[in-house]
């Protein structure tokens, strides 16, 4: 069973995500910042990494610049979910090296394909 | 001028020769008239003679006949005592006469010689008588002619009036005028010869020396270049004319006496009409001048002067012509040039004329410019005078040479005092009088200076602010003369305009403030905006998440959990609406502001019970009023007022879950009324405190609290604009303080 964290300080996205996933069958992990975010992620080591940027205590980037700086972390993929949906937020948000970038609001279906595609890479990267 | 001098040079010596000539015509008319007298009186002389022999031969011839007579009558006794009484007659007449009288025989022999013979030649009757007259008595040169003379009569043949001289006793010379009559005998046999002489010794003295003084006139004329000439009247025949007619004329002198029409012929056909007329007069005034041209032998033109008198007997009668003819085409040519010259002279004076009236109008026109431009000058001089604005003149040396009625009024210093002192060194403070002396010396280098400020001291001391404009000062040649200064008294401006300044200082602060007030404020709006619109894709999203996952695992899903997702929903729709009121009421705030008096008692408890009524009572809100201002009166725009203390009191329930207690209490300044709302709820982390008033800024610790982070904005926002101040004061875990102060008026 694939790992998923979500890592998002509002509560009816965190469930609604949340909700989502388990019905998808993955297991979930949730985090209401990135300092929560980091320590699980450090702890679950999960398949994939689903972010806000705008948190209080630790922002998305600082979050994930953390993970990549860890050998046990780095590896992991992550897909940014923001209410920034400007261009130049979505290349600053690539540039930090994301996987994807989701701007809210996006549709169920559009959510659930960029996860299974990073979860398909992630598999064959670790067959390997 | 230089040209009218040789004309009068010229006509000088014309006038001189002319005069000359004049004197010399006369002298040889007076001569010819001595000579005409003398001739006359000569051949009057003569006549007597004549007359007298032809008388004495007459009575001769008379005797003779009668002794004839008296030899063919012999017997005839009573005449011939007659005739020897005749004789005797005769012979005493002969005698006595006061002719000389002599006789000579058939062989010259002399047989007569009366007394006056004898007076006249010296010699007495008895030493003559028996001489041979011509041998002994003559001349060797005249012995021929006489001899022919007295040959003649031998033979009958008389002679009258035979010149010839003879020789007295004592050697003197003595002309005699000889009348030889043949004497015959009473058969008229010749018989001898009587001679009847005169003695004309005194009139061939005078004769020659007339032919002296005419020879020598004679040389006199021929050395005048002027022609001079004489002619006979009424003959008109050429008697003389002087040797220079041949280089004036060109025709030889033969010529002259030849052609008597050679004079009238030469004459220039232009002329000739006018020559006769002139000549017409002659006759009547007896004299003239005239000028016309003649043609030469070679036929040049020249012109000649010729100046004619007219000699008449005394009778009136005219008998001779005299005149004299000069060349005068020299003259005429010089006079031509003259009057070339004369007539350019003409020329350029009609043209001087022109160019003089021209200038004489331009002067005219000058003048009335000068009248003018005087009265322009008067008016200026006027102007500057009386101008308000003061007004100052130096020369090019720095020294004033004005100074009108106001540059007195101001300064203090009269004209008399200032002028001609040194403007700057005396009258400039010296911290400007550099800046000053360099303005003085631009103008006067040409370059003019505008609106330069500098101060003076009048003659109290007061200090003047004066603006200064320097203008150069030119002559009418353009040259630099010197500086004037206009001046504006601007002590009073300038007093005003530091005041204006500080004001405007004061103005650019309070601007630059409510820019940047304003700047902040755009900056906040277009923040605020990009927030609302990230605020409000958040519930967005988690509408869309649930939608889309009761659409996706409908089937799957059971009626409770379908039931969560749509409360889930209208949760989300409702914070939306809410955040939206909230926007609304940030855009509303800035707009309406209307102040009305409100009992303050009332305005509050109206605001706590609606407060408590939405929280369903779940505080207890305590109002202290230590001062009674319950009745007091605050103006205050209710619904400005309103939408601060709802907001405040509902932050203060809202984040107080765990208190039961809320405080307001009411105070007073001396500006403002206070209220203050305190809760002992989770209070405001140090670090947040300054940002709680931005939007959408949310406590950390406010986590699990519905809000949307626009009420303390909307609060700030409010309170300023009533003119109003908020003061927080809040301790994490222990409550907090909003303390808000409502101006008075």
């Amino acid at each position: 069973m694939r790992k998923i964290l979500i890592v998002e300080d509002t509560l009816a996205i965190r469930e609604e995500v949340f909700d989502i996933l388990i019905l998808e069958g993955y297991r979930v992990f949730e985090a209401k910042d990135g300092k929560k975010g980091l320590e699980i992620a450090l702890k679950e080591n999960p398949d994939l990494i689903i972010s806000d940027i705008l948190m209080p205590e630790m922002s998305g980037f600082e979050m994930f610049e953390k993970l990549k700086k860890n050998d046990k972390t780095k590896a992991i993929p992550l897909i940014f979910l923001s209410a920034k949906g400007e261009k130049e937020d979505i290349r600053t948000g690539m540039n930090h090296g994301a996987q994807d970038y989701l701007t809210k609001p996006i549709n169920i279906n559009d959510l659930l394909s960029a996860v299974e595609k990073k979860i398909k890479n992630k598999l064959i990267i670790d067959k390997k | 001028m230089g040209i009218k001098l040789p004309k009068e040079t010229l006509t000088k010596e014309s006038k001189e020769a002319s005069n000359m000539l004049e004197k010399k015509n006369i002298e040889l008319h007076l001569l010819i008239d001595k000579i005409s007298l003398e001739n006359k009186a000569l051949i009057i002389a003569n006549r007597k003679l004549t007359f007298q022999n032809a008388a004495n031969l007459k009575q001769a011839t008379k005797l003779a006949l009668a002794k004839k007579e008296l030899i063919f009558k012999d017997d005839l006794t009573p005449y011939q005592l007659k005739m020897e009484q005749l004789a005797l007659d005769l012979t005493r007449l002969i005698e006595t006469t006061n002719a000389p009288i002599f006789g000579i025989d058939d062989k010259g022999l002399v047989n007569e010689w009366n007394q006056t013979s004898e007076k006249i030649t010296g010699f007495k009757k008895h030493e003559v008588i028996g001489k041979n007259l011509i041998q002994n008595y003559i001349s060797k040169e005249h012995q021929k002619g006489v001899k022919k003379v007295l040959d003649q009569a031998l033979i009958g043949k008389e002679t009258s009036n035979y010149e010839f001289p003879i020789y007295t006793k004592d050697g003197a010379r003595n002309m005699i005028l000889l009348n030889s009559t043949t004497r015959r005998d009473k058969k008229g046999n010749i018989i001898g010869v009587l001679g009847v002489g005169q003695d004309i010794t005194e009139i061939d003295q005078l004769r020659t020396t007339l032919e002296d003084s005419a020879f020598r006139l004679k040389l006199v004329l021929e050395s005048l270049s002027e022609v001079i000439w004489g002619r006979s009247l009424p003959d008109c025949a050429l008697q003389y004319v002087s040797s220079s007619v041949v280089s004036l004329f060109g025709f030889p002198i033969a010529d002259w006496h030849s052609n008597m029409h050679l004079w009238s012929d030469m004459i220039h056909p232009d002329d000739i009409k006018r020559v006769n007329k002139e000549n017409e007069v002659l006759f009547n005034s007896g004299t003239c001048e005239m000028e016309f041209r003649i043609l030469t032998a070679n036929k040049q033109i020249k012109y000649i002067n010729s100046k004619v008198l007219i000699i008449k007997r005394t009778d009136g009668t005219p008998f001779f012509m005299t005149g004299i003819s000069r060349d005068i085409t020299e003259q005429k040519k010089d006079k031509n040039q003259l009057k070339y010259l004369n007539n350019n002279l003409v020329k350029k004076s009609n043209k001087l004329q022109i160019s003089n009236s021209k200038l004489k109008e331009d002067i005219i026109e000058i003048n009335e410019l000068r009248t003018k431009s005087l009265s322009i000058a008067k008016e200026l001089r006027q102007f500057i005078e009386t101008a308000n604005a003061p007004i100052f003149g130096i020369d090019n040396k720095g020294l004033v040479n004005e100074w009108n009625q106001t540059s007195e009024k101001i300064t203090g210093f009269t004209k008399d005092e200032v002028l001609g002192k040194d403007l700057v060194q005396t009258y400039i403070t010296k911290g400007y009088q550099k800046a000053v002396k360099k303005i003085l010396d631009d103008a006067l280098i040409g370059q003019e200076t505008a609106n330069y400020e500098f101060p003076l001291y009048n003659k109290d001391g007061t200090r003047i602010m004066v603006l200064l404009n320097s203008t150069t000062r030119r002559d009418h040649k353009s040259k630099i003369i010197g500086v004037l200064g206009v001046g504006q008294d601007i002590t009073e401006l300038v007093t005003y305009r530091n005041e204006l300044e500080l004001q405007v200082k004061q103005r650019t602060i309070n601007l630059n403030d409510a820019l940047k007030e304003q700047k902040e404020l755009t900056e906040l709006k277009s923040q605020f905006i990009s927030s609302t619109s990230h605020e409000f894709r958040t519930p967005l999203a988690a509408i869309n998440f649930a939608a889309g996952f009761l659409r996706k695992y409908w089937a799957k899903m059971e009626p409770i959990m379908v039931k969560q997702k749509l409360k889930r929903i209208e949760v989300q729709v409702l914070h939306m609406t809410k955040l939206l009121d909230d926007v609304l009421t940030i855009g509303k705030v800035e707009k309406t502001k209307k102040n009305q008096p409100l009992n303050l008692g009332d305005f509050i408890c109206e605001i706590i019970d609606e407060v408590d009524d939405s929280f369903e009572r779940s505080h207890e809100i305590v109002l202290i009023d230590i001062l009674e201002l319950k009745n007091s009166t605050i103006f205050i725009d209710k619904k400005l007022g309103r939408s601060i203390f709802i907001n405040i009191l509902n932050n203060a329930i809202k984040f107080s879950p765990n208190a039961k207690k809320i405080i307001i209490e009411l105070s007073s300044e001396k500006n403002y009324t206070v209220v203050s709302v305190t809760d002992f709820g989770i209070g405001i982390p140090q670090a947040e405190l300054k940002n709680i008033f931005n939007p959408f800024t949310r406590g950390e610790n406010v986590y699990l609290i519905n809000g949307t982070g626009l009420g303390l904005s909307i609060v700030k926002k409010t309170i300023n604009i009533i003119g109003g101040k908020v003061i927080v004061n809040s301790r994490i875990g222990h409550g907090t303080t909003f303390i808000v102060k409502i101006p008075k008026i």
